[in-house]
């Protein structure tokens, strides 16, 4: 029974594992449905169906990407989503997500970006930059292709075969006249050229232009080309390798087609956000650390900061100026501002997350389920979001078997109040130093996911509340203090849906607070022998038999350990896989690898670790034991000198 | 180096009042007042404080005002700008120096006493307060009390003894210490070097967890020694190597234990975190630094840190190589070179001048329109409070992709580029033997295997690399862990 218990209560590893922050970096709007939202997010992807009001996630590796990479994509007129992965070829989803299938035409090819066309929305280009060549010297020459589809990505074929001494970074297409069509690059890598390539016949025939770019300049995007004026296009110059934003960036602008660039702005760091109004006539572009920046699209007047948002997407239609901000540091992953980026409403807020409602849900099941309890739960119960478990939950839009606020409130009898909620948000931001980004309440916040196949009382968390409560007060007993605390969290986070007293946030930033070196929060357990770590899994528990240091000390360390099952009995069958070293508060790893030896009596082991600076670590082992379970043992430790 | 007679017998004077001055046994039982002029000297600390004394002199603050280089580039700045740059160098390189006017543009340094070479126990045991984070605004008391990070320090009759936050490595003020001459602003107005502002920038310089001060990794703690008189006052002491990546290029004590520290310090702060294939050709090395600055950091123009990236088949030839750089060879080479390295990925500040041209030597350094902080930076960030993503990533397209059986990737370093080094021998400043002195160190957790079917990279760490045995028992053979 406790087993069981404890198959439901897993908790893997925290959202930061592919080593980002969770959030949304990208978002495309239907051009044919407008209450179709599809965010790119560090996590996988979130789609809305309902213009924000509901978000489904599916999980990286359901399309086997990664978030540490951020694939272009983009949606058709029919809903069908085209995704450019960092790692293989194009791949097509045609049930919003559920699974994904390569283009075969586009195989071969490595699809570097892609755009839809603007006047019609099933017809979308992709260009490809695949190496064809490369001579003793390192030149290499690229097998450089456009293909278009115009059947919502059933069928493509080729448009252009550009030069093959370029790079190809961006692709665009001129609203007012869709035959221009922009391909920008590099050439060279020392001194770096930018390459601009333009076709006025819809890639029949190229001209081509370039840019001399400084030193450590990682490549040319084509941002935006004007809706009215095909001549006109903005272009960003990132720094080189900076897939993160880290460095500076600029913004210039061309009025002949590529010929001369002028100079319109920049940002001290990455500039991951750049937008045009739909007229034209303005522009908003920013970064995580600069912040939103607003001004005449030509630069005939001044570009001002409006917000210190935590800018990592922008996008602009009739709706208003869409961002995506960074939480818990913004109110929001994605808003919508109607006031020229002053202000902005939540659309998007990782507390919305529920899992993608698929039609072949075990394929789908099988991918993002263990994603869902590790990352996924974590995400949506971050904030004032009901994070259930995985089989007693599915998306739910608002509508039949509402479970918005009201539904919250039958919960727990309390209901989240969008505008507490958001003036919560301010306040941390307050707290943290920076201004704040104003935000207007929303209508749906609250509770957003409901249990399958029940009333929305019956699929009410209390009892897993309970279990989870009962399962930590036995931990408790046993003194496994870390499962206990999982344990309540997850019983303080299934109770309190939208309620402040399960509130997870940070104490108050005191502006003394870190003027002195403190090694260690009080919630790490002493370090001694005896001292005792339950798998993730609850399959397999360790023992430290003895230290060479007690306590912990910076660089090597020898420890003696016991590898048990959930009750105690040692684990003749155990292997230990690997022992590593991570510092959560500073997010690395030790040093690589922590050696390790099984003794005589097999569920014994003797393993060096190493820590490289002193303050909290982890002591991660994996293990497996073909009686027990595969399993994950974490050890929280302090390291003092 | 001579010793004029006089500063000889002032030096005999010294050592002589020190060992009086202290009881090997009890510092708080000292008979000998010593004098302020006593104190300036690091050879009257020896007495009492050998084992920090020892550090010290090895270390790169004992070597600042000694430094070949430093020297060679004061002299040629104060060349071409007509001595407009006055104690601009000098000032954080032998401050002590300057505030005692024995020098005000570092050109006569060998006339300086030897106790005021490079930046010596009293120079930062005496500070009592720091203006500006840059340049050395630094304020000394100029008494003769000595300054420590010890909450109740012992009180000896040799000199007064207060506790700092300015020393204690616990404290956010100790970062304004070491600050004060590790942000350098140009007479120009370029912010030439940054570690600072990269740390008050990173997560270390926040108030958030994850707070860390620059002597919580730069001197490291050790236990005092049985022998230590400082063991009755604290069983904790404090290195005073403080590793970084410059070395000594001239024979200078335990120019081992330096260089030791330094590839220790560097190997466990840096990783390859990541090498991905794009199936198409492109491998994405994804690397990050543990670092609370930037790496490199300090006089990021002058340093050079690159990958070396090989590819070999499965027959063990190599059919791909970047980076691979061969002690003193010239890191970038122009691209009508035949051994032009197309792929080098490079990590360093450019300068520009004032008409946003590149410029070697930094008084050159000037804001332009075209580069309006007056250089361009590319260097491995730290961690910030927002960004625990902080990886840069170097691109390398290799043909044939199918053929690599494994590919080896680590981060190199040199602490001054063959270039500018090169540069300041042609104009006559510098020796041409010390280029062969200058070492390039590999940074062990940035070094990795990779293959293609296995999904984690192997850590190509050496076996027979311990840290911090590998310098500590240098120091001390008979400390435990050094068989």
């Amino acid at each position: 029974m406790l087993g069981a218990l404890l198959g439901v209560l897993q908790l893997a590893p925290l959202a930061r594992a592919n080593g980002r922050m969770p959030g949304a970096t990208e978002l495309s709007i239907a051009r044919s449905d407008g209450q179709h939202l599809l965010a790119r997010a560090t996590f996988g992807l979130v789609q809305s169906f309902d213009g924000g009001d509901s978000w489904q996630w599916i999980c990286e590796q359901a399309i086997n990407v990664s978030g540490e990479s951020d694939p272009p994509l983009a949606l058709t007129e029919d809903g069908s989503l085209i995704l450019l992965p960092t790692v293989g070829a194009t791949l097509i989803s045609r049930d919003e997500g559920c699974s994904w299938a390569g283009a075969p035409e586009l195989a071969d090819s490595k699809a570097i970006d892609l755009t839809v066309d603007p006047t019609d929305p099933k017809h979308v280009l992709v260009v490809t930059s695949t190496i064809d060549e490369i001579d003793e010297t390192g030149l290499v020459s690229y097998i450089n292709v456009i293909f278009e589809t115009r059947d919502n990505a059933a069928s493509w074929q080729v448009v252009a075969t550009l030069a093959s001494d370029f790079k190809i970074e961006t692709l665009e297409v001129a609203p007012s006249e869709p035959r221009r069509i922009y391909v920008s690059g590099t050439a060279s890598e020392s001194p770096l050229i930018g390459v601009i390539e333009r076709s006025d016949d819809a890639g029949a025939n190229w001209q081509r232009t370039t840019l001399d770019l400084p030193p450590s300049s990682g490549s040319l995007f084509v941002s935006a080309v004007d809706p009215n004026d095909p001549d006109r296009l903005w272009v960003r110059v990132p720094a080189q390798g900076d897939r993160f934003g880290l460095f500076p960036a600029s913004l210039l602008i061309s009025s002949d087609a590529g010929e001369s660039f002028e100079m319109l702005g920049g940002t001290a760091q990455g500039m991951l956000g750049f937008a045009l109004s739909p007229d034209g006539t303005e522009l908003a572009y920013g970064g995580p650390f600069d912040g939103l920046f607003v001004g005449p699209a030509d630069g005939s007047g001044p570009i001002e900061k409006v917000s210190d948002l935590r800018v990592r997407c922008l996008r602009w239609n009739a709706e208003g100026l869409y961002a995506c901000g960074l939480e818990p540091q913004d109110p929001f992953s994605v808003g919508v501002s109607i006031d020229h980026g002053a202000s902005f409403r939540p659309v998007y807020k990782m507390a919305d997350t529920c899992p993608q409602e698929c039609a072949d849900a075990s394929s789908f099941a099988a991918a993002c389920q263990q994603p869902w309890i590790g990352v996924g739960m974590r995400i949506a119960s971050d904030g004032e979001g009901c994070a259930v478990p995985w089989a007693n939950l599915t998306p739910d839009a608002g509508s039949e078997g509402d479970a918005g606020p009201e539904d919250a409130g039958a919960v727990d009898g309390g209901v989240t109040d969008a505008g507490a909620t958001d003036a919560g948000a301010e306040h941390d931001a307050a707290l943290d130093g920076a201004p704040t980004v104003p935000t207007e309440p929303r209508a749906s916040d609250g509770c957003s996911c409901r249990a399958v196949g029940a009333g929305r009382d019956a699929g009410t968390p209390f009892g897993l509340s309970v279990l989870a409560l009962v399962v930590g007060l036995v931990h408790l007993r046993r003194r496994r203090r870390k499962r206990f605390g999982a344990a309540a969290a997850l019983f303080v986070v299934l109770m309190g849906c939208g309620d402040d007293a399960a509130s997870t946030e940070p104490p108050a930033n005191d502006d003394d607070a870190g003027a002195m070196f403190v090694a260690c929060p009080d919630t790490i357990p002493r370090f001694e022998s005896g001292l005792e770590a339950l798998g993730e899994r609850g399959h397999i528990q360790a023992v430290l038999l003895d230290a060479s240091d007690f306590p912990a000390r910076k660089y090597s360390n020898e420890w003696t350990l016991e590898l048990t099952d959930e009750s105690g009995d040692a684990l003749d069958d155990v292997t230990v896989t690997k022992v590593e070293t991570f510092m959560p508060v500073h997010g690395h790893y030790g040093r690589p690898p922590a050696d390790f030896e099984a003794l005589e009596a097999p569920e014994q082991l003797r393993a060096e670790i190493h820590f490289t600076m002193r303050g909290p670590w982890e002591v991660r082992i994996e293990a497996s034991s073909p009686s027990a379970g595969d399993d994950l043992i974490v050890f929280d430790v302090c390291v003092y000198e | 180096m001579i010793m004029p007679r006089h500063a000889a017998f002032v030096a005999t004077l010294v050592v002589v009042a020190a060992l009086t001055a202290c009881d090997s046994d009890d510092t708080a039982t000292s008979d000998i007042t010593l004098t302020r002029a006593q104190l300036l000297d690091p050879e009257t600390c020896k007495a009492c404080h050998p084992t920090h004394y020892r550090e010290w002199a090895s270390s790169m603050h004992a070597y600042a005002s000694r430094d070949p280089v430093f020297i060679a580039m004061n002299k040629r700045g104060q060349r071409e700008t007509d001595g407009e740059l006055g104690d601009f160098c000098v000032d954080c390189h032998a401050p002590m120096a300057v505030r005692e006017d024995a020098t005000t543009d570092g050109l006569n340094l060998d006339d300086v006493p030897a106790h005021l070479q490079g930046v010596t126990c009293y120079f930062c045991h005496n500070t009592v307060g720091v203006g500006e984070h840059f340049n050395n605004d630094i304020e000394l008391a100029n008494d003769t009390v000595m300054r420590g990070g010890l909450a109740n320090p012992p009180q000896t009759n040799a000199h007064g003894s207060e506790y700092s936050s300015f020393h204690d490595r616990n404290h956010r003020d100790s970062t304004q210490l070491c600050g004060g001459c590790h942000d350098i602003v140009t007479p120009a107005g370029v912010q030439l070097e940054r570690t600072f502002a990269e740390y008050k920038a990173s997560l270390f310089g926040t108030s958030e967890s994850g707070f860390e001060t620059c002597n919580g990794c730069h001197m490291d703690a050790r236990s005092a020694g049985p022998d230590d008189p400082h063991r009755e006052v604290t069983p904790t002491l404090h290195e005073h190597l403080w590793p970084g990546v410059d070395v000594a290029l001239t024979d200078f004590p335990d120019r081992d234990v330096q260089r030791a520290a330094i590839e220790c310090l560097l190997s466990l702060n840096t990783r390859i975190s990541k090498i991905e294939h794009d199936g198409f050709g492109t491998f994405t090395v994804s690397i990050e630094t543990d670092a609370g600055h930037s790496q490199p950091s300090g006089a990021a123009q002058d340093r050079r840190m690159w990958v070396e990236l090989i590819a070999y088949a499965a027959d063990g030839s190599v059919i791909f190589e970047s980076g691979d750089i061969a002690d003193g060879e010239l890191e970038e080479k122009p691209a009508d070179d035949p051994d032009y390295d197309r792929n080098l990925a490079m990590f360093r500040d450019r300068i520009y001048d004032a008409h946003g041209q590149p410029a070697h030597m930094f008084w050159q350094a000037a804001r332009s329109e075209q580069h309006p902080d007056g250089f361009r930076s590319l260097l491995l960030p730290a961690i910030t409070e927002t960004t625990p993503a902080h990886a840069l990533q170097a691109t390398y397209r290799i043909a044939d992709p199918e053929r690599v059986a494994r590919i080896t990737a680590r981060l190199r370093i040199r602490p001054m580029g063959m270039d500018v080094l090169q540069d300041l021998v042609a104009s006559g400043d510098l020796d041409a033997a010390l280029l062969a002195e200058v070492p390039t160190f590999t940074l062990h957790g940035a070094s990795v295997e990779w293959r293609p079917d296995e999904p984690a990279l192997r850590p190509l760490w050496p076996d027979d690399l311990q840290c911090p045995q590998a310098y500590q028992c240098l120091l001390n053979p008979e400390a435990p862990d050094c068989d």
